[in-house]
């Protein structure tokens, strides 16, 4: 532990600046929690390694995708800015899953990063109430409380405190919470084939210190791993061996806040190309297997099974003659391009090797090697559902530093640990987003109940109630909670508070317009592959709508009054009756879930005492502290026996009280 | 823990049904079950150890005592109990039976605790004077299906073996004891993680096509799914369907008897009960309501209940039982009709009753198969117009003339029971069959939700709706085995439990 007079001690070392808030890390879980933080009325400072790289997508130029796309609706909802920079940024646009329901259509979207980045930097910039500075952190300052004081044995009182940040020039920044956001910096290191070396992404330095720090104030580090595959120049691909694949017409931006704006729904897209590994890439990874690290034993991180790198796909599916590569554009001023399945650690000539065969990139020249990482991360079940570590009070974490992928989970957690932040020092009661509102609860609950032993990245699997957790409903999830938190202003609820007017209006008018069975109709039904109506039997818009085959769109030509909807408001009206049934299971599925999620377990509550439970169960619980019992049923090696326990324990409790 | 706590959650129950039988058997459980049973057991000889030294899984032989009459003895001071050897000397008033007594040492034992069984004589007061005994040093009588629950609790039996559990209890009859106990021996929770994993791995192949749709392997996934389903439908459906066969034997098979008061039923149903095995005395109910008598036809246990009639009334605990009777009706696998015309005030028989009778019968039973006709002897022999009416009213019927004086007809009455039992319930005996009604309940669920998944799928238009139906049925199955737990489930299976197990 690290005092802030013991850091004054040190040489060079000085007071800065005092701040309520210290983020550190500018990147998409920093910029989120930052930027929430002073928005919540909060004197808010973020720390960059290099301000030339904040909100920096060093892997994929996109953001979205199946899951992440619902986040980042998710993140706008509640007001948070990745959607809204993502929009400004947007280079094309996919809706994908089109044909394969409602539950798991997902935008997704490339982004020119360089755009993106200077759209959030300046936007960090505006914000009033936060300052950016680059410097490096290097140590969390903390403090007892009752030093002198040591009779107080209660142990929640005896934890350390934030008392403020020290950085590597000698700076001493008071603040009462902090929150690490540091991504894959921590004690990064690069590994192409056998050359290793100290490094974060994008040829940037890593943090070297906030590890010991860390690990000095009793938080639980892990050690992940994860890869890049190498980046070219466009003008060297001869595209006429790949296949071009456009973005979709229908452009549908991630921010409520642009839903109806030409600005971003009528945007110039770029293509991307998709190609296929050659009988000599195969030939290529085999040869030289041997000097991969990943299968030498040199990589120690554990990488993500969802993201196998080239040579994992070529090793583990043996039968697979050829994978896909997507050629992905990185931005409008570039001719930079991604290309997406060929991560890899493989030696640099290797890799050149392995580029070349691909039809179409047999002159491509590399810009930027592919490489793999590794990174100290923190053991995510060391944090509370509110993002505080259970060490440290104030000292919040979020993003690819407690065990996730990608931007969009990155960014989820950032807002959630800035809000959470800025409530602790205002002395309200943090927010938790429980698994049947968000995808962010989740991220979160699985996070820090269940843990990973990988890199999380956000599926829709991962969700027990997909079918209500959609990207076309994220406002009305959450946009009352956003309000309520204090990042929706006013005009945005108001026009919040007309679309879901129009949403529900049109719905009543869909149940109450009448269509008869005229040959226009029945016409235009045939053309559908759906059954005509009878003479004489007339129905409703809703009821036509509630047929598979049919979509609101469709009935356009028999429904002359209809009203004039954004494309996202048709999409909500036309679910919201179509799966009205199967909606309504899974609400009461959630009112059953909710039952084991509102059962509190008391702070007080000693599970060494508790006999039935399994040791095995009294251990993991005592060390989990869930917060209730429908927590506490999912972390691992707690059974629905030791559950039935709690339960009994509970009612036993509860009549006892009742006495 | 103190003595007083561990005593208060120490359990005793007989774990034999009331009523007198050879021996009897008492379980005691829990953290103060040594203390208990070294004060009240002596051994018989120097070979046998003292109670609370026993090793587990060791039996002795030896005496109950009463401590309390011991000049030291003091209740509330467990210290002052005394702990029995072969050499102690005890007055004849103080010993209560002769016994043996086993041991599990936690946590080897059916609840995981430390556990002892008496083995008593059977008689009724023998067994109530130790039970009796036991509650007053402090132990506390077992609730209802508390044993198994602190079995379940304790980890040892997962929900479906618990309730297996219940079963075997309950079950009388040789082949319902065979189900009952591949059941506990986690067949039925095999069967059912078998299907569950093959759900998984469509589930699994399912949500790739969801999550990564731009992958190529998509759309010929897509293609597969509808013919993986499939298998595993048939296979929910298969249990489904040994529902039947397996409530026959948990339940009994249904044998109703309807006719009215004066019909000769009452005889009837003495007179099978009374040549073959009665299994439970009748269960309790007014003259006018359905009375149930548990037998064993053949190794097949037959629930035979006996009906008011079904004539209108306006006496109100009359009508319940009418109400009662057209129930059993509805369940029955098989009715036995007994008539006996009325006869009209010039002595001719009036079929009027006879046919408002059939034609309910016919309307309540659901099989309409299952009507067995039962004529009393005499009638028969009395009346032409009798038979004459059932030519020409129910000529397919079979007929079984009965007698309760000469036993006339009853061999042919038990192989018409044990011919429709046969015809019912075909399963094979070494099939995996479900007999709990909760278990048909879940798997119903799991059917319907697994036929709308396949639709889904034939559609291929909302496979977000599929995966949805896919994870229902999934959960549905494991509730069957408790694999999770909602609060109500725990509830109310434990409630379910009868005492003493």
């Amino acid at each position: 532990m690290l005092t802030i007079e013991q850091a004054l001690q040190r040489h060079g070392a000085y007071l800065a600046d005092p701040y309520d808030i210290a983020v550190v890390g500018a990147g998409h879980a920093g910029c989120e929690a930052a930027l929430a933080a002073a928005r919540l009325g909060q004197k808010t400072i973020l720390f960059a390694m290099n301000l030339d790289v904040v909100a920096n997508m060093p892997c994929n130029p996109n953001i979205g995708g199946t899951a992440k796309g619902q986040l980042v609706r998710e993140i706008d909802a509640l007001g948070g800015e990745m959607g809204r920079a993502a929009d400004q940024a947007m280079i094309q646009f996919r809706m994908l899953n089109q044909s394969r329901g409602p539950a798991v259509l997902s935008p997704r979207a490339q982004i020119d990063r360089r755009r993106y980045q200077n759209v959030m930097k300046q936007t960090l910039e505006k914000e009033p109430n936060l300052d950016l500075r680059q410097s490096e952190v290097v140590a969390i300052l903390t403090d007892l409380p009752n030093k002198i004081d040591n009779t107080d044995k209660n142990e929640t009182t005896a934890l350390p405190f934030v008392t403020g940040v020290l950085t590597r020039t000698g700076a001493i920044y008071r603040c009462r919470a902090a929150i690490i956001t540091t991504g894959t910096y921590l004690d990064g290191k690069i590994i192409i084939g056998h050359v290793q070396y100290s490094g974060g992404p994008d040829g940037l330095f890593p943090a070297i210190g906030l590890s010991d720090s860390l690990r000095d104030l009793n938080v639980p580090l892990l050690r992940f791993k994860t890869g890049t595959p190498v980046r070219l120049n466009y003008r060297t691909v001869d595209f006429s061996q790949t296949e071009r694949q456009d973005g979709d017409a229908q452009v549908v931006p991630f921010s409520f806040e642009h839903e109806n704006d030409k600005t971003y729904t009528e945007i110039e897209q770029m293509p991307c190309y998709l190609t296929w590994t050659s009988p000599e890439t195969k030939l290529a990874v085999h040869e030289n297997l041997h000097r991969s690290p990943l299968f030498s034993g040199e990589i120690e991180g554990v990488g993500p099974r969802y993201c196998p790198s080239i040579e994992d796909k070529f090793v583990k599916f043996k039968d697979k003659e050829r994978h896909q590569v997507f050629i992905e554009p990185m931005g409008k001023d570039t001719y930079e391009m991604y290309l997406q399945g060929m991560s890899s650690s493989m030696p640099e000539d290797v890799q050149v090797r392995m580029m070349r065969s691909l039809p179409g990139l047999e002159n491509a020249k590399i810009m930027r090697s592919a490489y793999a990482i590794e990174y100290d991360c923190l053991e995510p079940t060391c944090l509370k559902l509110t993002l505080e570590t259970k060490m440290v009070t104030g000292l919040y974490s979020g993003g690819q530093v407690n065990g996730t992928s990608g931007y969009e989970e990155a960014g989820a957690q950032g807002l959630v640990a800035g809000i959470n932040a800025a409530r602790h020092l205002r002395g309200e009661t943090a927010i938790s987003i429980d698994r049947s509102q968000a995808y962010i609860g989740v991220l979160i609950d699985d996070l820090v109940t269940k843990g990973t032993s990988e890199p999380y990245r956000m599926m829709t699997a991962r969700a027990e109630y997909r079918l209500v957790l959609r990207q076309d409903n994220a406002d009305r999830r959450l946009t009352p909670l956003g309000r309520s938190i204090g990042l929706i202003n006013d005009q945005r609820y108001a026009q919040y508070e007309a679309k879901q007017a129009r949403i529900a209006t049109e719905n009543e008018r869909c149940r109450n317009t009448r269509v008869s069975p005229n040959e226009h109709v029945n016409k235009l039904l045939e053309s559908l592959n759906s059954t005509p109506l009878k003479s004489g039997a007339g129905t409703s818009l809703a009821d036509l709508l509630r047929r598979p085959e049919i979509h609101y769109e469709d009935l356009a030509a028999i429904d002359p009054t209809r009203p004039d909807l954004s494309w996202i408001e048709r999409f909500a009206v036309e679910v919201d009756l179509k799966y009205e049934g199967y909606i309504k299971l899974e609400q009461d599925r959630i009112e059953r879930f909710l039952r084991l999620e509102h059962k509190q377990l008391p702070e007080s509550i000693d599970f060494t005492a508790i006999t039935g439970l399994r040791l095995e169960a009294r251990q993991k619980l005592s060390a989990h502290r869930p917060t209730s019992l429908g927590q506490a049923s999912r972390i691992s090696g707690v059974s629905p026996a030791d559950i039935a326990v709690l339960l009994v324990y509970l009612d036993a409790k509860g009549a006892k009280t009742h006495d | 823990m103190s003595i007083q706590s561990q005593l208060s959650d120490t359990i005793a129950a007989s774990a034999t049904p009331p009523g007198t039988s050879g021996v009897a058997l008492i379980r005691l459980s829990g953290p103060a079950s040594s203390l208990v049973a070294a004060a009240i057991f002596k051994p018989a000889s120097g070979r046998f150890l003292p109670a609370n030294t026993m090793a587990g899984y060791t039996c002795a032989l030896g005496l109950i005592i009463d401590p309390r009459s011991q000049s030291e003895f003091a209740l509330q001071d467990a210290t002052t109990w005394p702990v029995w050897t072969a050499d102690s000397v005890v007055s004849p008033e103080n010993m209560l039976d002769q016994v043996v007594l086993t041991r599990f040492a936690a946590p080897h034992s059916f609840t995981g605790e430390d556990v002892y069984e008496i083995t008593c004589h059977g008689g009724q007061a023998v067994r109530q004077a130790i039970l009796d005994l036991l509650y007053h040093l402090g132990v506390q009588p077992a609730g209802p299906g508390e044993f198994t629950r602190r079995a379940f609790l304790n980890g040892k039996l997962d929900l479906a073996q618990a309730e297996a559990v219940m079963d075997l209890i309950a079950a009388s009859a040789d082949k319902r004891a065979q189900a009952a106990m591949r059941q506990l021996q986690g067949q039925l929770s095999n069967r059912l993680r078998e299907i569950r994993q093959d759900l998984y791995d469509l589930l699994a192949q399912l949500e790739l096509v969801l999550e990564y749709p731009e992958h190529e392997e998509s759309e010929k996934s897509r293609a597969g799914l509808l013919a993986r389903l499939e298998p595993a439908l048939d296979k929910v459906l298969a249990l489904d369907a040994s529902f039947r066969q397996g409530r026959l034997l948990s339940e009994g098979f249904t044998v109703v008897i309807v006719g009215r008061p004066n019909a000769g039923k009452s005889s009837l149903l003495n007179t099978l009960a009374g040549y073959d095995r009665a299994i439970v005395t009748p269960v309790a109910g007014t003259t006018r309501d359905t009375v149930e008598e548990l037998i064993d036809i053949g190794g097949v246990p037959v629930r035979l209940i006996d009906t008011a009639g079904l004539r209108e009334t306006q006496d109100l605990v009359e009508k319940i039982g009418v109400d009662r009777a057209r129930n059993a009706i509805v369940e029955a696998d098989l009715v036995l009709w007994l008539i006996s015309p009325d006869e009209d005030r010039f002595g001719h028989p009036d079929f009027t009753h006879l046919n408002e009778e059939l034609a309910e019968i016919r309307e309540l039973s659901a099989q309409t198969d299952a009507l067995q006709l039962i004529i009393g002897k005499e009638d028969l022999a009395a009346s032409v117009d009798l038979r004459i009416w059932l030519t020409n009213e129910l000529p397919q019927l079979p007929l079984i003339s009965f007698s309760a004086q000469t036993l006339e007809g009853l061999d042919a009455m038990r192989q018409a029971i044990l011919l429709r039992y046969q015809s019912t319930g075909s399963g094979q005996a070494d099939e995996v069959l479900i007999t709990s009604s909760r278990h048909k309940a879940c798997l119903d669920k799991t059917s319907r939700s697994l036929a709308l998944a396949a639709t889904e799928l034939q559609r291929g238009e909302m496979l977000d709706l599929a995966a949805a139906l896919l994870r229902d049925a999934m959960e549905n199955l494991a509730e069957i085995t408790g694999d999770l737990v909602t609060d109500t489930l725990v509830e109310t299976i434990f409630s379910r439990f009868c005492i003493g197990k």
